[in-house]
């Protein structure tokens, strides 16, 4: 074996980095000083343990450890100077020194393995102090939120994880995809990361977080608009007196977004459709009519009547439905909003919107009553910290927003880090980050820390730390590795009776005792497949060579002294060669050997491959409920997933809706067959691997005449596409005109053949899911003339509104037997009760 | 007409007679009126029993033919609230947006979402050569 330069010196940096907590400085800076940039690439290319990560010119950005002992990345300093010294780093182009760290996966979080870059960056010079450094990391999107909340006077505590579903209900990124996507990593939610800085201040060991301005923006922005700058308390203000005699306006900016008086008259006059009406109240105790105005349509409006005791509402000569509603165990009583509208608009019925929530009965009464009106927030758990909560008047835009925060939040504007980052193309680009706070510690699920009060700082005791750099290296990681690890879920108590409905025994609504769980997650967990290892090496070789080597080994094979002395084993040289393929998937290397063909050395190095069998995790994407009922699932919403080198599969909406799908390839180096495994894992219990499909990742190469043919016959025979569509279900459409939800044409169309090996190549390597959703057409007021669905045993006293009927049990002791019949018939179409 | 409880006004009470070969469930009642009767609902309280007025025929001058058809909704509307049902459209009572109905109508038009996986497989392929032998 040839003796690779500066071999024993890398062995022992690598050997100091894989102790990472026993270096000392010196030591450290005694192995760094040795290597120049070449050097270094020279070696760590040649190494298994490293990976290069390149530009576009194919320049060295950095390196990424592979050796799972040690989570360190190492980069060549431009100068020759210390790897980690930031002293002697360049003010500009952090990108090429750069360290990189895997974080392991948090069902916390809902984050799968997540790399951060840990970078190098300048803050400000200090004339005559050591730089601090301020490393390049990532942080997902709760936490990005939690952080902005928290610097803006809301404290959001153990629901950061909850906040998780309802931002993926309404994603920042609405506000400007285009744009969002620039700051963000990926596109799925729980994968969006951003890019912070971790600053530790070597004189204090103060550890302090930067965000970039633009997503800090974006975030806060965001917030305003779901409410979280609404307080919990509010005092209605009078501060309008309008024409009509005894009658208030109730003032709440930022909030109603239509005038709301209040009278102690008890008739009104509304119009319907043309018609003047009067609409009357009549009761024991005082009486006050409410009347909601439409802001751009002031001839709109609804009117309700509210009482402290029954009342009785007419419209002319027509009742009005009262509603008992219960605040602290005090019955108060208020009618059905009345419609006022000069056309024949009806679709109109409550139009008061606060804090984006619509008005409930409950609020009505508290606001003719209590004078107080307690809005929850659009996200409960979220509280005031005594920070600065922001007059967000000028937020009309982002750019506003930027501009408003740096004025009100002095310490964004004065102390940045303004950092020159390389692209991929090579051009540079400038980013701005802002201090921010740390989100509250938080120690398991559901904890939210005691004080309630966000920790912004963590310190390293830099008393302790022999090398400083490298030991905040190591501390920071530490602590960030807690907030992310995977938090143990208890096992399920199999004795334990939820409350929900279980699957019932024998046909009947008796809940099954020992049955675990609820209806709306599952239990247990698949079991996952273990791949196997071991290799016959002494029967075959497996090389990685590139395509140089290749070329070479290639030009030995038909050189005269390679033929003389193969005819002498083998009647035909290829017989030396088993096998060649280009395989699409990571090849871990074990180190390198000169390919042997035949016995007989070629002198090409080329790496050689000691593991048969890897997985590639292509991560993890939520599927998301849209709808929020029915038409969520079959035969509504179909879900389909593309898999690489496999085509598009087929899943079952029920199975995958509303849980975490993970798709993971088993490769087979030696053969290229893959086996595509999707994982389902549904609020972090119950899943497993509930689909699986086949595939190879390869390319053939033909060495002979004979194997050759056979590639084309497998493609031939593997191609199992079919062109043109598959029909399945009912290609029928409903007769009458009106598609229902139920008899939807539900025509299958299978969306690609089967392509595998040298078709597969030419398709995308990355997984996606395809999920197409119908357009729902439900009528105005569905719900009041044509119910909802339902499956209940009530007494119909009980009853408001529209009902019907499948099963009847009427108690009448008058009625005659064509009555009944009559009456259950009504029954079972449909009464307004 | 399939609503329960009704709102009645401008209440009258008129005496009449029940004509031969009727029914209390369709009962033909002959009344005294003169003009056009401006009612269109009725309860016999002899029948406990509210009734359309289906049809008006006049007589003669001043004598009118009622033709009723029972109310049984309104009738025994207090039978039917004490009476127990298991219901499957409701506007409020037990209701889950998660069970099928002929209720939800959509479009024929369709909506595409497409989720990215963060990873996948690299773009550019890795050589394997496979030789015979051992090291």
């Amino acid at each position: 074996m040839s003796t690779i330069p500066y071999q024993e010196t890398y062995n022992s940096l690598v050997e100091a980095l894989t102790s990472a907590g026993n270096a000392t400085s010196a030591q450290f800076q005694a192995l760094s000083g040795q290597f120049t940039a070449a050097q270094f690439a020279q070696v760590a290319e040649q190494s298994q343990q490293f990976s290069a990560v390149r530009n576009l010119d194919e320049s060295i950005r950095f390196f990424q450890i592979t050796n799972p002992d040690c989570e360190f990345a190492l980069a060549p300093a431009s100068t020759g100077g210390g790897l980690i010294n930031s002293n002697e780093i360049p003010p500009t182009n952090s990108a090429k020194n750069t360290f990189t760290s895997t974080l392991a996966s948090s069902s916390v979080l809902n984050i799968a393995d997540t790399v951060l870059s840990l970078g190098e960056v300048r803050k400000p010079a200090q004339t005559g102090t050591q730089q601090a450094l301020a490393f390049a990391s990532r942080t997902c999107l709760p936490v990005q939120i939690a952080s902005v909340a928290t610097m803006l006077g809301k404290q959001i505590d153990s629901t950061i994880y909850k906040l998780a579903n309802a931002i993926g209900l309404n994603p920042p990124s609405s506000l400007d995809p285009q744009t969002w996507n620039g700051l963000v990593s990926n596109d799925n939610v729980f994968g969006q990361v951003f890019n912070w800085l971790l600053n530790v201040d070597p004189a204090t060991g103060e550890l302090s977080a930067y965000a970039d301005l633009d997503s800090v923006a974006y975030c806060a922005q965001w917030l305003k608009e779901q409410g979280f700058f609404n307080s919990g308390e509010s005092a209605a203000q009078i501060d309008t007196y309008t024409p009509q005699s005894n009658s208030w306006v109730l003032s709440y900016p930022d909030r109603i977004n239509f005038p709301f008086y209040i009278t102690n008259e008890t008739t009104a006059s509304v119009m319907q459709r043309g018609n003047l009406k009067t609409a009357t109240a009549t009761g024991t105790s005082a009486i006050y009519s409410c009347v909601a105005a439409h802001a751009n349509r002031l001839s709109d409006s609804c009117v309700y009547f509210v009482s402290k005791e029954p009342i009785t509402v007419m419209l002319d000569t027509s009742s009005i439905y009262v509603y008992t509603e219960y605040i602290d165990n005090v019955p108060y009583y208020i009618s059905k909003a009345i419609d006022n509208t000069a056309n024949d608009v009806t679709t109109w019925s409550l139009p008061v919107n606060i804090a984006n929530q619509t008005l409930s009965n409950k609020d009505v009464v508290r606001l003719v009553f209590n004078q107080e009106l307690d809005f929850p927030s659009a996200i409960p758990g979220v509280e005031d910290n005594g920070g600065q909560i922001p007059d967000t008047s000028t937020w009309t835009d982002i750019p506003a927003v930027k501009n408003s925060l740096l004025q009100q939040y002095p310490d964004m504007a004065t102390n940045p880090i303004v950092v020159d980052t390389v692209q991929p193309d090579g051009s540079t680009k400038q980013y701005t980050y802002v201090p921010v706070p740390l989100p509250a510690d938080i120690d398991q699920l559901g904890n939210p820390d005691t004080q309630n009060v966000p920790a912004t700082q963590q310190t390293v005791d830099p008393e302790t730390a022999t090398n400083p750099q490298l030991q905040m290296i190591i501390q920071l990681l530490t602590q960030l590795a807690p907030l992310l690890a995977p938090v143990p879920q208890p096992e399920p108590d199999p004795g334990q009776r939820p409350e929900d409905v279980k699957p019932p025994v024998d046909g009947t609504n008796e809940t099954n005792p020992d049955y675990p769980g609820s209806n709306d997650i599952g239990i247990g967990i698949a079991p996952l497949p273990v791949i196997p290892t071991g290799t016959a090496s002494a029967l075959w070789t497996v090389y990685n060579p590139s395509q140089s080597e290749l070329n070479a080994f290639g030009a030995w094979l038909w050189s005269p002294a390679f033929i003389d002395n193969v005819l002498k084993l083998f009647a035909n040289p290829m017989d030396g060669i088993i096998g060649i393929h280009k395989i699409f998937s990571p090849v871990p290397t074990s180190g390198s050997k000169n390919i042997k063909c035949g016995f007989l050395d070629s002198g090409v190095s080329a790496s050689t491959v000691n593991t048969q069998y890897i997985d590639v995790d292509c991560g993890t994407v939520n599927v998301y409920e849209y709808f929020g009922n029915v038409f969520d699932y079959d035969p509504n919403t179909k879900v389909s997933i593309y898999l690489p080198f496999i085509g598009v599969v087929p899943l079952k909406t029920s199975e995958v809706m509303r849980s975490s799908v993970n798709v993971t390839y088993g490769v087979d180096l030696y053969t290229g067959s893959c086996l595509a495994k999707i994982q389902v894992t549904r609020d972090g219990n119950a899943g497993g691997i509930l689909y699986s499909y086949g595939g190879s990742c390869a390319c053939y190469y033909p060495l002979s005449a004979g194997s050759y043919s056979g590639i084309i016959s497998g493609i031939l025979s593997s191609a199992v596409g079919i062109a043109g569509s598959l029909l399945s279900g009912n290609p029928m459409g409903a007769i009458g005109g009106v598609i229902s939800g139920l008899s939807r044409s539900s025509v299958d169309i299978q969306h690609s053949g089967g392509f595998t090996g040298p078709s597969g190549v030419m398709g995308p390597k990355k997984p996606y899911i395809i999920i197409t959703r119908p357009q729902p057409k439900l009528s105005n007021n569905y719900a009041e003339y044509d119910g909802i669905p339902s499956n209940s045993t009530v007494t119909l006293s009980s009853c408001h509104g529209y009902i019907k009927c499948k099963v009847i049990h009427l108690n009448t002791s008058s009625a005659y037997y064509s009555e009944i019949k009559e009456i259950e018939d009504y029954l079972l179409k449909g009464v307004i009760i | 007409m399939n609503v329960i409880d009704k709102t009645i006004s401008n209440e009258n009470i008129i005496t009449g007679i029940l004509r031969d070969s009727s029914n209390i469930k369709s009962p033909t009642i002959t009344i005294k009126y003169n003009g056009i009767l401006p009612y269109n609902y009725a309860y016999i309280p002899d029948f406990h029993r509210y009734y359309y007025i289906s049809e008006i025929t006049s007589i003669r001058t001043g004598i009118l033919d009622l033709s009723l058809t029972c109310d049984v909704l309104m009738s025994f509307k207090n039978d039917i609230r004490n009476s127990t049902a298991i219901i499957i459209e409701a506007t409020e009572n037990g209701i889950s947006n998660y069970l099928n109905n002929d209720v939800w109508v959509s479009m024929v038009k369709d909506f595409t979402d497409i989720l990215n996986f963060p990873n996948g497989f690299p773009d550019s392929g890795e050589y394997i050569l496979i030789t015979a032998g051992g090291d």
